[in-house]
């Protein structure tokens, strides 16, 4: 299962470029821009920041792909 | 079936085998025909490789002047939180740039070296010099700019330890691209380097190739992994 995220779209939510959300979040621009393409897999801290600043929970920040169809599949079980 | 599983396994390098035995096979066969003409091919490299990179060096600091000009007229204006990627990358291309005519002023300056002495045109060693010189200053002009655009990773050219002061600055992110990069540069030097020592072997067959050559390619590369070897036992330490 691969490491998701909606980064890109709750920020747009906010109008915040991705060196303002760095700022807010104590990160770099280019690191937003790794996590986004999901080149990167950030740090717990790193994520509760961006989930702070982006009001919001870790959950409905970062997922993991594919993980709602195991779900389903365990439901059926 | 483990036979199978074998041989798919080690499917490419069988593959790479039989195609490496047949070209070099080929190659060995026809070079030594070919040995047998006179092409004078070395006799006459050092005047083209002379031509050929003072074209390339004008072309390179020509293309340098007009992108650190751009840069010049730009970087005040930007808001630092959001520098432009045109911006950013024309930044890290001219310092790129800049490096790479360095080490191409010093070769050309080693093949004059070479090969004045013999002829007696030692003086055009002032052509290289001067590249030499204009894509340093054009280096510590494009590193003032990056300097401004980057306060937190700074480059300094002179200063030891630099790296590491500046590296402890970085966040987690930025730290991942710097492992990254000199990671696959490690990894693809070693691909580069044996290539090099192929073609070094391959082209001794047509051409007279200095025995420095190979030499020096191997020296190179042994340093490189031993280089990266000894850093590495330093944090393996208690």
């Amino acid at each position: 299962m691969e490491l998701k995220n909606r980064v890109k779209e709750l920020r747009a939510r906010y109008n915040l470029s991705q060196g303002q959300l760095g700022k807010l979040a104590d990160a770099s621009r280019q690191t937003i821009s790794l996590i986004e393409r999901g080149d990167y897999s950030p740090s717990i801290v790193l994520v509760l920041k961006i989930a702070k600043v982006l009001k919001v929970s870790v959950e409905e920040l970062f997922y993991l792909e594919g993980e709602d169809e195991i779900e389903n599949e365990d439901k059926k079980v | 079936m483990k036979l199978k599983m074998r041989i798919k396994k080690y499917k490419n390098f069988i593959i790479g085998m039989l195609i490496s035995m047949t070209v070099g096979g080929l190659i060995g066969g026809l070079s030594n025909n070919i040995s047998k003409l006179n092409l004078s091919f070395s006799e006459n490299i050092n005047r083209l490789l002379f031509k050929a990179i003072f074209v390339v060096s004008l072309i390179i600091i020509i293309y340098l002047i007009i992108t650190i000009n751009y840069i010049r007229l730009n970087y005040m204006k930007v808001d630092l939180d959001n520098i432009p990627k045109k911006l950013m990358r024309k930044v890290s291309n001219a310092t790129l740039v800049c490096t790479i005519q360095s080490i191409l002023g010093l070769t050309w300056d080693a093949v004059v070296i070479n090969k004045g002495f013999e002829d007696g045109s030692i003086y055009l060693i002032v052509f290289p010099t001067i590249f030499l010189i204009i894509s340093g200053y054009l280096l510590s002009i494009t590193m003032k700019y990056f300097n401004y655009l980057n306060p937190k990773k700074k480059m300094i050219l002179y200063e030891n330890g630099a790296e590491k002061k500046y590296f402890d600055k970085l966040d987690d992110g930025e730290k991942w691209v710097v492992y990254n990069c000199s990671y696959t540069t490690i990894n693809k030097m070693q691909i580069v380097f044996s290539a090099a020592l192929v073609m070094s072997m391959l082209l001794s067959m047509f051409i007279s190739v200095s025995v420095a050559v190979p030499i020096v390619i191997g020296v190179i590369w042994i340093i490189q992994n031993l280089i990266y070897s000894l850093e590495a036992r330093k944090y393996e330490e208690d």
